[in-house]
């Protein structure tokens, strides 16, 4: 079998994988795995495993996700987020009007609030906002 | 055992952000901090490694579900099982091969570049948190079985 149809078959058994409910990363994680000891040797493979879980774990532009993420949870804890939405009501309220999108795109959490008529009058109250 | 990992994790998170910041600032003032990149590798490395049994536990990889949804209980069970087996193996799989890397590590006597900090204790880690998630997967395991075979 070739290089190329070796690869195309991968592809396919990864988009099963991937609908089956394991999750995205141990899944293409295998599939290389698997891969690899297919094209080369198992041996090969299991030796680049542990190379490349040490490579990309000490890799240090990926040290930017978890602290990205880190920096979310302090915006958010710090209630910016909250404040953001705050400060848009008030400035924005007595403006009127809707979202343009509503009829099209049910936004999660952005509807209900869109479309209690009630909460549109009172632009001073505060509101209970999606989170 | 998963909840000691993750605040292990949580440190090493806080710890990243202390030291980048320290750094950042201490420049300024013709005094970095030596071996900052190093570290902070390290402390990824151990954020990462060390916060993966607790996601397992509580679900937290991205995995698509609507596919299996559609489907009655029993070949759920079936799905979960087979999917959790492949986990099972490359994680199981990740643990051992850690290990002969770290002690490769170890008897090579390699180090980090500023610091000469050695790598296998990191290594060590990976393999640790890799054989926790193993444990993990066998009970998941035990769930989907017990969802295929029982009533």
């Amino acid at each position: 079998m070739s290089l190329t149809t070796t690869g195309i078959i991968g592809i396919i058994i990864l988009v099963l994988l991937l609908y089956s409910k394991m999750p995205v990363g141990y899944a293409m994680g295998f599939l290389g795995l698997m891969g690899f000891s297919y094209v080369v040797n198992f041996e090969a493979g299991i030796n680049l495993l542990a190379r490349d879980v040490w490579d990309v774990f000490s890799s240090y532009n990926l040290t930017v996700i978890p602290l990205f993420v880190f920096m979310g949870q302090i915006a958010f804890h710090a209630g910016i987020s909250r404040r953001l939405y705050d400060s848009a009501y008030v400035l924005f309220a007595t403006a009127g009007g809707d979202l343009p999108w509503q009829p099209w795109v049910r936004v999660p959490g952005f509807r209900p609030y869109a479309a209690r008529p009630t909460l549109r009058r009172q632009p001073w109250q505060p509101l209970p906002f999606p989170k | 055992m998963a909840r000691r990992l993750y605040w292990v994790a949580g440190v090493a998170i806080v710890v990243m952000m202390l030291l980048t910041c320290a750094d950042v600032v201490l420049r300024y003032f013709r005094k970095p901090i030596p071996g900052t990149y190093e570290l902070v590798c390290f402390l990824g490395a151990a954020a990462v490694a060390f916060s993966m049994a607790h996601t397992s536990v509580e679900r937290g990889h991205v995995a698509v579900t609507f596919v299996v949804s559609l489907f009655p209980r029993r070949i759920q069970g079936l799905i979960e099982s087979i999917t959790t087996i492949f986990g099972l193996f490359f994680f199981s799989l990740i643990a051992w091969q850690s290990v002969i890397y770290a002690n490769d590590l170890r008897c090579s006597g390699e180090v980090s570049l500023t610091l000469e900090l050695p790598f296998y204790p990191f290594v060590y880690g990976i393999s640790f948190s890799a054989a926790i998630v193993c444990l993990i997967l066998l009970s998941e395991l035990f769930k989907s079985l017990f969802k295929l075979f029982g009533k």
